[in-house]
């Protein structure tokens, strides 16, 4: 058999299932496009977190601190708290998107894999860490209040911290309903996708 | 967005068969390279972008085939041959017929050899198979022509050895059959 029979014989091969497969790779592509948007997002709103929150510890500390002269070390355990609890969770975010920084160059089914994971990761964080650190926060908060208004009457003490309590349950009620939504619009589809094409790499 | 799938789509028409063929001479595993053409395409598809027409579009997408099958092959860290008693796996013979028969056998002794081939003679054979032209193989592999044009006459010989050699192994094979 000569070369240009093996060529025409080698030539009748084609693509598997091949309407699935290019339908599908447009899929996982478009899926995989929005993976690295959501990506990016991640990485920007982390940080833009730790900008707010390390000068928010810098004015904490070298310009309220020396302004209002704390009466008690409440203050300091108070901002201590705050200032930990936000930084624990900015760190936590860190660690979650820092795998997401490496170009991943495994196969489709290994980096899928690994962005579900990194996924559920944040998912589970999300929901069940930022409560309690805002609960953390809250608390230090409290304590700083404590301090602040050391020399008032019981009375706008107590008011004061309920006001304070009502505000930041508010806030942080509104905030983890929008944080869910946007958990919902933003993470599910994309894991649930993943998920789907995940289940579909196994069969090939 | 719409035109660059539409571009994709087409692109993906026309060249999936022969992006598919230049993963199957890659790896000996059919899965494999069924995973490794996925991978191809999803590479294509991320890099679109990058391709502003200054080479041929078949160059850029053979350099993106051999470029994802050598990191793919870095990554698996292994290159199995096929087993030549694989080839005698053939397909119901009721179903097919005996062209087609002989053409499985030939593709599968074809891709037998083609896996005991060295990795680099692997990725120019099947660019020969897909008859694209020396030119072309050098500016994917990037090497000059005559140098291509040289190696493919080396990776031709070995090739048509190997077939040479499969086949007198058979014929010894049925020879003891009959005995």
């Amino acid at each position: 058999m000569n070369f240009e029979e093996i060529q025409k014989n080698w030539q009748t091969q084609q693509a598997p299932a091949a309407e699935a497969k290019a339908g599908g790779a447009t899929a996982e592509s478009d899926l995989l496009v929005r993976v690295k948007v959501l990506q990016r997002k991640v990485m920007r709103t982390n940080l833009l977190v730790a900008i707010v929150i390390s000068l928010t510890a810098v004015a904490f500390v070298f310009i309220l601190r020396p302004l209002l002269n704390p009466n008690t070390i409440w203050y300091d355990v108070g901002m201590g708290l705050t200032l930990g609890a936000a930084f624990a969770l900015g760190l936590l975010h860190w660690f979650k998107s820092m795998p997401w920084k490496k170009q991943v160059n495994l196969s489709s089914k290994a980096y899928v894999e690994q962005v579900l994971k990194k996924l559920h990761y944040l998912n589970t964080a999300n929901q069940r860490l930022t409560p309690f650190f805002m609960v953390a926060i809250l608390a230090g908060i409290n304590l700083i209040y404590f301090d602040i208004f050391w020399n008032e009457n019981i009375k706008l003490r107590l008011v004061m911290h309920i006001m304070l309590n009502a505000f930041m349950i508010s806030v942080g009620a509104i905030s983890l309903y929008y944080s869910k939504r946007h958990n919902d619009q933003s993470y599910e589809p994309i894991i649930q996708e993943l998920e789907e094409l995940q289940q579909k790499l196994e069969e090939v | 967005m719409p035109d660059k799938e539409k571009f994709f789509e087409q692109i993906v028409r026309e060249n999936r068969d022969k992006l598919y063929r230049i993963c199957r001479a890659c790896l000996a595993d059919p899965d494999d390279a069924k995973d490794l053409y996925q991978e191809v395409l999803v590479k294509v598809w991320l890099h679109l972008h990058t391709f502003r027409g200054e080479a041929k579009l078949s160059t850029w997408l053979y350099r993106i085939a051999l470029n994802t099958a050598i990191l793919y092959r870095k990554q698996q860290n292994k290159h199995t041959p096929l087993l030549p008693q694989h080839i005698s796996e053939l397909p119901d013979a009721s179903a097919e017929t005996a062209h087609k028969q002989e053409q499985e056998v030939l593709l599968q002794k074809l891709h037998y050899c083609i896996s005991c081939l060295e990795k680099q003679d692997r990725l120019i054979i099947s660019l020969v198979l897909e008859e694209v032209s020396y030119k072309e193989i050098a500016e994917v592999l990037g090497l000059t022509v005559s140098h291509v044009g040289v190696k493919i006459n080396r990776v031709k010989q070995k090739l048509a050895l190997l077939m040479e050699q499969q086949a007198g192994a058979e014929i010894e094979l049925d020879k003891a059959d009959k005995r």
